[in-house]
């Protein structure tokens, strides 16, 4: 399977989450998506760098920073991002998006842009060179499990397009009430990693293992079936 | 009045929560005591209003909810409580501390006053009248296991006795570095209410049982001794 999963840890809840964790990673998780949310981009507020530490401590698999902060350059170096992780911000969020996306990488991670559902692809033109992925929000930014937005997936192509004139691969990533309704949807679209949440991961009354492996069985088929489409 | 104990909640374990809270429990304390921190009031960012429900859902113990954010209504009705739990919001953050403190009995909570180390007590002297308890940071907000800023105690003192004027029994917290060497001097000072973290609740050699138990030992001798 080429697209990767990436479950959201703050619907993991808090009473076990070295539990959940081991569940993930058995289940064949990819990457854990860490929500920053500062109350003021967004309304809620959680998952500050101790919990992150402990996610690093826990789990081997690579983390993904969405930072959904005002100046989140102040957040950055709280967070203190390691080697190997993704870090992701609201360009409109700080004044130097260009040099952040810098700072994250002289760190050795994947630096990345959130697009909220209003912001336009062309907001990333003269950022699409120094970018190693994108977030597309496929909901309203920081309210978990509201409606799904179709038309944010327009956007993947064309940021996609900006990297290719400069030679740079970025992917994308898919952020915001994913589930087995429109999984394969999103990947059509371009996305290279879903993150999963209450729909897609963490859903009340199924198994983490369960819900997992409905999603990776629906996206191989969608993915089998677009190669055999292509081959034609 | 026996002296109150709250285990601050960030020096939990984010692995293994529902387990620390089973301890505490067991070890018996009056409070859970949660800071809510945003990166910006602070430089350092916790949890938010799930962490507070899952504890809401995971123990009756009443929870004192510490918020370090700038505009800090905002949040009040987000965490879920009820009747028993308590609020505190820093003066500092907002223009309007006065309607803050009423925002919060609204919604049927206590009421408090947390107090950065560099502000006054005339800073506050207008609110008393109206507060449910007073928080005094001992350390500058946002992070555990810093060392105790000497003048902090003098304002316990003054606070204490100011209150005592005014004919108000409410309670006074003493918020950071609390530790066994300290203790009895911090609620000599006229704290009646405790904030354990890293030291006294969270202690990585005795565990939470064994350094509960070692501040309820130290508390028992002293009212012993006042006895």
């Amino acid at each position: 399977m080429n697209t990767r999963l990436a479950p959201s840890i703050m619907c993991a809840g808090y009473e076990d989450l070295g539990g959940t964790l081991r569940e993930l990673e058995a289940a064949g998780a990819d990457l854990i998506h860490v929500d920053v949310m500062d109350g003021k981009h967004v309304p809620n507020l959680m998952l500050g760098p101790d919990y992150v530490k402990t996610l690093r401590r826990l789990v081997k698999l690579p983390l993904d920073i969405h930072f959904m902060c005002l100046e989140p350059e102040r957040f950055l170096s709280m967070f203190d991002p390691q080697p190997g992780e993704r870090v992701a911000f609201h360009p409109e969020t700080t004044r130097h998006p260009h040099r952040l996306l810098k700072e994250i990488q002289k760190r050795g991670c994947l630096a990345g842009a959130v697009l909220g559902p209003a912001l336009p692809a062309g907001a990333l033109e003269e950022l699409a060179p120094d970018l190693d992925f994108i977030t597309v929000m496929s909901i309203d930014t920081g309210v978990p499990a509201s409606t799904f937005l179709p038309r944010t997936l327009d956007k993947i192509a064309p940021v996609k397009a900006m990297g290719r004139a400069w030679g740079k691969d970025i992917y994308a990533q898919v952020d915001g009430s994913i589930g087995p309704d429109n999984a394969a949807q999103a990947v059509a679209k371009g996305a290279d990693v879903l993150i999963l949440g209450y729909l897609g991961c963490f859903v009340e009354g199924v198994g983490i293992a369960a819900m997992l492996g409905r999603m990776k069985k629906l996206i191989l088929a969608y993915e089998e079936a677009a190669k055999g489409a292509a081959a034609k | 009045m026996p002296v109150k104990l709250m285990p601050s909640m960030m020096c939990a374990s984010y692995a293994h929560l529902r387990e620390d809270v089973r301890l505490i429990e067991r070890a018996g304390v009056d409070y859970l005591h949660v800071d809510i921190m945003d990166g910006h009031f602070v430089p350092n960012l916790t949890v938010g209003p799930d962490y507070v429900k899952c504890l809401r859902r995971l123990t009756d113990i009443a929870l004192d909810v510490h918020l370090m954010t700038e505009e800090p209504d905002k949040f009040f009705g987000m965490f879920g409580l009820r009747a028993g739990d308590r609020m505190s919001f820093h003066p500092e953050a907002t223009c309007h501390a006065h309607r803050c403190l009423g925002k919060i009995k609204a919604l049927g909570l206590g009421a408090g006053l947390a107090l950065n180390p560099g502000t006054p007590l005339s800073a506050v002297e207008d609110l008393l009248p109206d507060v449910d308890f007073i928080q005094i940071m001992s350390v500058n907000p946002g992070f555990a296991g810093q060392p105790l800023i000497p003048q902090t105690l003098d304002k316990v003192r003054r606070l204490a006795a100011r209150l005592r004027e005014l004919g108000r029994a409410v309670d006074v917290t003493v918020d950071g570095s609390v530790q066994f060497d300290n203790l009895l001097r911090i609620v000599d000072s006229g704290a009646t209410c405790l904030v354990l973290g890293p030291f006294t609740c969270f202690n990585q050699e005795l565990g939470i049982e064994k350094s509960l138990a070692r501040v309820k030992e130290i508390l028992r001798g002293r009212e012993g001794k006042q006895a």
